[in-house]
């Protein structure tokens, strides 16, 4: 036996292998191959013919051809006189390959970050505007000075606009100034792009450089026709619609955030009078009721549906939308149908719209400095005057010249191409350069857009439902959209840049401490009554105390007590320190005091999501406590096939955890041919009502028993339980009855369910697996516990005349007590503790089903702000403290047997 | 049979409640087992048939079902691509029905035709299944022959193909539509292995032709007219559409320029590079005189056109040199198509049998094609999960490791606290008990940033050493052990046996029922661990089982996802069945003491 478990081990050792992930250096027969990862939104993909992909993949091929001699120019000699630091080879060999990084994949978010915790982060980043703060901020990126030194002048120039130098070149963690990253591709620049064909359609004039927004929606006005699926323009929904917005800001001559040149300070600014302007016009293409030709009362001109807009765009159901423009191919659209034309001047005369550039930035974990040579030499080399050659070759032997920039064919010889672009189009990009503005890239601006969206969510949803018409008054509208502005802007003020007014820093830490006291008494008593439960648990009978004993002793127990220490203590330790981190995943952690619970307490989005962790438990008790003892006493008691219905029903443990979930969410489809749909859609109104009502009276017949054995508190539970059934039933019938319009009991549902989206059903459908997944493995240790009630108390109980729900509630209840209080707590503190990885994967918390857990993964490990994820967990835990004593105190007063024990 | 009374079995009362009990049971029963068959059928459905919730898939029986998935997979589940080859309006594909009869004459002379036809003629189908997310049988084939190929090496293939694929699972054919103009492929290392793999190895009944005028009405007609227009043969089309087409929708493949443009070719070369030389450096054409030039006929590859490729497209398309606004472009009248459907209707009159082509090529290999959906997305699950995505032999290690630590760390402390009663018993199982009081994610935030320090994220100890002890586990066992009599200890230590020895033999020997109930549990958890293994090992190679399925459900369909979800269900089945009886032994039950 030992041998066995020995030999087993020894195996395990050898078997595994921690794999570096990162690129890396191999040296073969003293050839050295260089891998370096680079971000897959970079790296084109081989296996597309299109002509974009392939003048890439060119280039990343020169690339590869070229780093010989790169290497023979600029590192060779270095390489071969430190053989230490760069490992010995032939370096006149060298080779490289580029490889796609391919990172987990989170339902919702933005993984990218997850990926640099996770340790498999890409050699060669990718960013934008809005990610450079974050990246640079939490020292994810080397700075590229060093390289810097030996890049031509020219090189830079060529690469670097003006506009572009304030994000790319800034102070970093360590408070100087470095250079972070290099652009690719130049700026991009946002246009309007436009259906000729719709125009054309309507009578109408092309959008040009002289175009209002008083033009922009009369053109909206005629283009609409929604009866026909036909929509005047595209904007946004969801979490991001402001991103869509950001040019109506910028027209209106508002700004979003702004910096202080003097201090360096950033501040927000998209409270001012000209964003009510900007939001009252936004908000008018989504909410200006008018009528259309049969009669029917329309809102708005805009389809804001993600999901099949560009099918709608490509069929010529969307005339306009908003695009980005490459400095180097200005846009892959056919210019026969397609126009382009300035973002329209806002009533001021003024135009702006999103500037933004791709760019490439060196990963400051590489190990191996051979590999951070490649990565930037790749960069330079991807971005470079060469590659810009590649590229326009390319196209252009693609035929695709006309939507190459003309001073791109100008310079690399094909200016006799020049007349086939559009002459608009340059102007356009012209335009768009001059008049742009940076996409914002102040501190924490991957949230802008978040937060900037609500006000305009807020805004539609009080227009529309705006019954007695104030907001056809401008005033008053105004002054709404003003608090709506300065309310969000306050709230990103502290979410982006940790500005709280003094008065209101000192309330929450005065709070905070408050909280944090109360938590450190309650898990006071916590331990203290796990010392009390443990003693009276352990008899304290005499040791054997000889020496050799002793030593077993120790050893035996070394390796459980070292991995709880390590594992489990320190961890705890660690982690009650860093609640009260400004945690770094990479470089120092400031300290911030109770900070970070004062900011979690007066967060709406931690109480939502508590809020949602409340209900989610609420259903999972619902669903899965009560429906396993039901099913014990249906097997106890069914005449036949006992052991056949036992399998059956156990039969889903066999598909574990994940998996039915996510089996689950394929029933959960949301059409009309949705597995669920299609039975649900089947049942008639009737039959829900039925079933509410037999469900009740069941309740109201064990109510009455429990009434006449004086047992008033359980007879009102079971009164509530079935008024509850009752109400289920009927709610239930009257939607059916709501969406058919008459109260037949034979009618069915008319819609399909949209099970995971609507917030109403999504807690539900995510809970239900589970009592599907649980009920046979739950019902087993109730049907053991049922056997070890005897014969007689039931045979007594017939002869005092006792009916079946007599039983259940005098017999069986008391008999189980302690099973069932134990296993309520079980599944209350497994719900409410562990219900993240079922959101997670059933809907990735949409739909209002973003329960506590999941919001601290999310904050921990998608946005890396570990502080306040730790915090959020002992505040977590804190709420369900008194639950936790109560499990305690039971468990410590129970003993458990084994039926095999027996 | 507690509480159904004993008495009065045959009352109308006990029956009804009896049957009430079995109704109810069996009902339950259907909503338990039903997903199963659902789960195991529906892993043999495609995009025509993902509706139909029959446990018995009806393409085992029914011929123009199969023949709808046929025809479904052929045309890469696209409606206009079988669009325009039938040259019907069809707007899904369930709308497809087999016809009566097929002229086999006809068919044979267009088979005969077909196998002549040049690569940008021929499409592959089975390829791309943009709706239904499956792994098509022809991109497995390809990817398993490149495998085979490279014995397994991905870094190789890479470097061999010139691409990037960060995982044998990143693989994939777009395959580009030679009919338009942006559907030209360059001859790159990816795609002729692609086209040198489809003439070796993909079965003819995979294999299609274009229809140019399908094509013609699919792009031109129906955008411009709407879906009703109706279908004409295209040289009688408008001419300016007809310009359009030629110049700018289709592919400069099936572009003929009749040599009789050849003076306007010559012109607009000279004007274009003004001097020989410059035509030269442009094209490495070296020529006499501007008249010696001669117009190629087309631009394939390999022939004297494609150095003129640009050129040529530039004179196809239209050209305008700026120094004095003159406009040169191939004459319309010069230009036409070519193209074996082209070939045949001038030879015959008629359409391609293409409809009929079709369904010969089904009812030849119908059995196979029958087995091919019946069986394709397991196989593509088994690769995926198994083969290369090595889910579940990470999945396997993990668990493997967690049972064994957990049978031999938490016996061992139980031991050590039951047979020798150290005086700190009571504080040393508080101390391993104490955690469990506190919330897990304030463990688990921190658990993960040490394991990170400590360089062991993405390995298997980062799996195994974090769950290894279980206080509650040691709390149980201790209980268990203490109840084992004393006097056995005893003997055998009178007997000269060692600590280990006794450990091993006595002690773990007489707890069976409650080991293999910590073993399951620590199966169990490892096996169905999701986050944890999510989040410490992201990198591919150590995805455990549960991480690929979370990843393949974002980007396959339902077909994979079933067939994944059964895979991932016969490891627990298998231990379940093996462990049953442990099961129901192991099962404590609380009692108040």
């Amino acid at each position: 036996m030992v041998k066995f478990f020995l030999r087993i081990w020894f195996l395990l050792l050898v078997l595994v292998r921690p794999d570096a992930w990162s690129g890396d250096l191999q040296v073969e027969n003293g050839i050295p191959t260089v891998e370096v990862l680079v971000h897959n939104w970079v790296l084109p993909d081989a296996t597309r013919s299109d002509p974009l992909s392939r003048a890439n993949r060119q280039v990343v091929e020169a690339f590869e051809q070229r780093y010989p001699q790169i290497v023979q120019e600029r590192y060779a000699s270095r390489y071969a006189t430190d053989p230490d630091t760069y490992g010995k080879a032939d370096w006149s060999k060298v080779r490289v390959h580029t490889r796609t990084f391919a990172g987990l994949r989170v339902e919702g978010v933005e993984s990218d970050l997850l990926a640099i915790a996770g340790g498999v982060a890409p050699d060669v980043m990718y960013l934008n505007f809005r990610r450079s703060d974050t990246y640079i901020r939490n020292g994810f990126l080397a700075p590229l000075d060093t390289y810097l030194k030996d890049l031509p002048e020219e090189e830079w120039e060529r690469r670097v606009h003006p506009k572009t130098l304030p994000v790319i070149k800034r102070e970093g963690p360590d408070g100087t100034t470095h250079v972070w990253a290099l652009p690719y591709g130049g700026l991009l620049g946002k246009g309007l792009l436009y259906r000729k064909d719709r125009f054309d359609e309507v009578g109408l004039r092309y959008p040009d450089a002289s175009w209002t927004w008083d033009d922009l929606i009369h053109a909206c006005r005629k283009l609409t026709d929604p009866a026909n699926g036909k929509y005047g323009i595209r904007l946004a929904r969801g979490s991001h619609e402001s991103y869509h917005f950001m040019s109506f800001l910028w027209s209106a001559g508002a700004e979003f955030m702004v910096e202080n040149p003097a201090t360096g300070a950033w501040s927000l600014t998209y409270d001012s009078p000209e964003a009510v302007i900007a939001l009252d016009f936004y908000n008018q293409l989504i909410t200006e009721p008018w009528t259309d030709a049969q009669g029917t009362v329309r809102r708005g001109y805009a389809y804001r549906d993600a999901g099949g807009a560009w099918g709608k765009w490509q069929r010529g159901e969307i005339a306009m939308t908003q695009g980005y423009m490459d400095e180097e191919m200005f846009t892959v659209i056919n210019p026969e149908v397609t126009g382009l034309a300035p973002i329209p001047l806002g009533p001021t005369g003024l135009r702006g719209s999103e500037l933004n550039s791709r760019m490439l930035a060196l990963f400051s974990d590489i190990e191996h400095p051979v590999v951070r040579d490649a990565a930037w030499e790749f960069i330079r080399f991807f971005g470079s005057k060469e590659a810009s050659e590649i590229r326009t070759r390319v196209l252009v032997k693609a035929g695709m010249a006309r939507f190459v920039n003309p001073d791109r064919l100008q310079e690399f010889g094909y200016d006799a191409l020049v007349q086939l672009s559009p002459p608009e189009w340059t102007e356009v990009y012209r335009i768009a350069v001059e008049t742009g503005k940076p996409e914002p890239y102040g501190p924490q601006s991957n949230i802008a857009y978040d937060h900037l969206s609500l006000p305009l969510q807020e805004a539609t949803q009080i227009t529309l439902y705006d019954d007695r018409g104030l907001f056809q008054i401008p005033d008053y509208r105004h002054s709404i959209f003003q608090r709506l502005l300065s309310n969000s802007k306050q709230d990103a003020e502290r979410d982006m840049l940790g500005e709280i007014p003094a008065e209101e820093r000192t309330k929450r830490e005065f709070v905070a401490a408050l909280v944090l006291a109360l938590i450190v008494v309650l898990y006071g008593i916590v331990i203290w009554f796990l010392v009390k439960a443990t003693a009276a648990a352990v008899s304290k009978e005499g040791s054997v105390g000889r020496r050799r004993n002793q030593l077993w002793t120790v050893l035996l127990l070394a390796p459980a007590v070292a991995g709880i220490t390590l594992w489990q203590v320190v961890p705890l330790i660690r982690g009650s320190l860093m609640a009260f981190q400004d945690y770094q995943l990479l470089g120092e952690s400031a300290w911030v005091g109770v900070g970070n619970f004062g900011d979690v307490l007066f967060d709406a989005a931690w109480w939502e999501s508590v809020a949602a962790a409340i209900r989610y438990t609420l259903w999972v008790v619902g669903l899965t406590f009560l429906p396993p003892l039901i099913l014990a006493i249906l097997l106890q008691e069914t005449p036949r096939g006992k052991l056949f219905f036992r399998v059956i029903f156990y039969l889903p443990a066999v598909v574990s955890g994940l998996v039915v979930i996510l089996l689950w969410k394929l029933f959960y489809e949301e059409s009309e041919f949705g597995i669920l749909n299609a039975v649900v859609m089947q049942i008639p109104a009737g039959v829900h009502l039925l079933t509410g009502i037999l469900f009740a009276l069941i309740s109201f017949v064990m109510c009455s028993r429990l009434v006449r054995q004086q047992s008033l508190l359980w007879a009102g539970f079971w009164a509530l339980a079935g008024l509850g059934c009752a109400m289920t039933g009927w709610n239930l019938a009257n939607d059916i009855f709501q969406q058919v319009g008459s109260y037949s009991p034979f009618a069915t549902l008319a819609e399909p369910v949209r099970w995971l989206s609507n917030p109403e059903t999504a807690m539900f459908a995510c809970v239900l697996p589970l009592a599907w997944g649980g009920i046979g493995p739950g019902c087993l240790i109730y049907l053991a516990a049922l056997k070890g009630i005897d014969e007689q108390s039931y045979e007594a109980a017939d002869l005092d005349g006792a009916g079946i729900a007599d039983k259940i509630l005098f017999i069986v209840i008391p008999r189980l007590k302690p099973l069932l209080i134990i296993n309520f707590l079980g599944v209350f503190i497994n719900a409410f503790f562990h219900a993240e990885a079922n959101i997670l994967a059933m809907t990735g918390g949409a739909a209002d089903t973003r329960v506590a857990g999941l919001h601290i993964f999310q904050q921990a490990y998608i946005y890396l702000r570990f502080g306040p994820a730790t915090a959020m967990a002992w505040l977590l835990g804190a709420l369900l403290i008194g639950i936790t004593l109560w499990q305690l105190r039971l468990l410590s007063k129970v003993e458990f047997k084994t039926q095999g024990s027996d | 049979m507690g509480l159904l009374p004993a008495t009065g079995q045959r009352s109308t009362r006990q029956r009804l409640l009896r049957a009430c009990i079995l109704i109810v049971l069996s009902v339950g029963g259907v909503a338990m087992a039903l997903p199963f068959l659902i789960m195991m059928s529906g892993a043999t459905r495609t995009g025509v048939d993902a509706h139909s919730f029959r446990i018995l898939p009806r393409f085992l029986t029914d011929d123009e079902v199969l023949y709808q998935k046929y025809i479904e997979g052929l045309y890469n589940e696209s409606p206009a691509q079988l669009r325009a080859a039938w040259e019907e309006d069809i707007d899904t594909f369930d709308q497809v029905t087999l016809l009566e009869t097929v002229d086999l004459e006809q068919v044979q002379a267009w088979n005969a035709l077909v196998s002549s036809a040049p690569w940008h003629e021929l499409w592959a189908g089975f390829v791309y299944a943009p709706s239904s997310r499956h792994r098509p049988i022809l991109v497995r084939s390809f990817l398993n022959q490149k495998r085979r190929q490279h014995q397994g090496d991905l870094s190789r293939l890479n470097q061999d193909l010139h691409t990037s694929f960060a995982t044998w699972n990143a693989f994939q054919v777009l395959p580009p539509d030679s009919r338009s103009r942006e559907g030209f492929v360059e001859p790159s290392a990816w795609w002729m292995a692609w086209y040198v793999h489809l003439q070796k190895f993909a079965p003819t009944w995979t294999v299609g032709v274009h229809n140019l005028n399908g094509f013609y009405h699919e792009r031109v007609t129906r955008v411009r007219q709407g879906a009703d227009a109706p279908r004409i043969f295209w040289e009688d089309a408008p001419s300016e559409d007809r310009e359009l087409f030629l110049r700018g929708v289709v592919n400069p493949e099936w572009v003929c320029i009749s040599s009789k443009a050849t003076p306007e070719w010559q012109a607009f070369l000279k004007a274009r590079y003004k001097t020989l030389e410059g035509l030269f450096q442009a094209t490495g054409v070296t020529a006499k005189r501007w008249d010696r030039i001669t117009l190629p006929r087309d631009i394939l590859l390999g022939t004297n056109g494609w150095r003129f490729r640009a050129d040529w497209l530039a004179f196809l398309e239209g050209w305008i040199d700026l120094s004095d606004g003159q406009r040169y472009e191939a004459p319309l009248e010069h230009l036409s198509l070519v193209g074996t459907e082209l070939t045949w209707r001038e030879e015959t009159g008629t359409a391609p049998p293409i409809r009929m082509w079709d369904q010969w090529q089904f009812e030849t290999h119908k059995a196979h094609i029958r087995k091919t959906f019946l069986t394709q997305n397991y196989a593509a699950a088994w690769e995926i999960l198994i083969r290369d995505g090595r889910g579940l032999w990470v999945t396997l290690m993990y668990c493997g490791g967690s049972v064994l630590l957990a049978l031999l760390v938490n016996p061992l402390a139980a031991y050590a606290l039951s047979r020798f009663r150290p005086k700190h018993t009571y504080a040393l199982l508080l101390y391993l008990l104490m955690t469990m009081a506190f919330p897990p994610m304030v463990t688990q935030i921190p658990l993960f940033l040490m394991l990170r320090d400590y360089g062991l994220l993405n390995s298997y100890w980062a799996l195994w050493l974090p769950g290894m002890v279980h206080g509650y586990s040691i709390f149980l066992l201790k209980g268990f052990f203490d109840s084992l009599p004393r006097d056995l200890y005893e003997s055998a230590a009178l007997d000269g046996a060692g600590e280990l020895r006794i450990f091993f033999t006595i002690t773990l020997g007489l707890s069976k029922p409650i080991l293999a109930v910590i073993a399951l549990q620590a199966f169990v958890t490892a096996y169905t661990a999701f986050m944890f293994a999510l989040l410490i090992c992201q990198d591919p190679e150590m995805w455990t089982l549960m991480v690929w399925l979370y990843q393949l459900q974002q980007t396959y369909g339902p077909g994979v996802q079933n067939a994944a979800y059964v895979f991932a269900a016969i490891p627990t089945l298998t231990v379940f069945l093996l462990a049953q009886r442990h099961i129901l032994k192991g099962i404590v039950i609380p009692t108040e003491k």
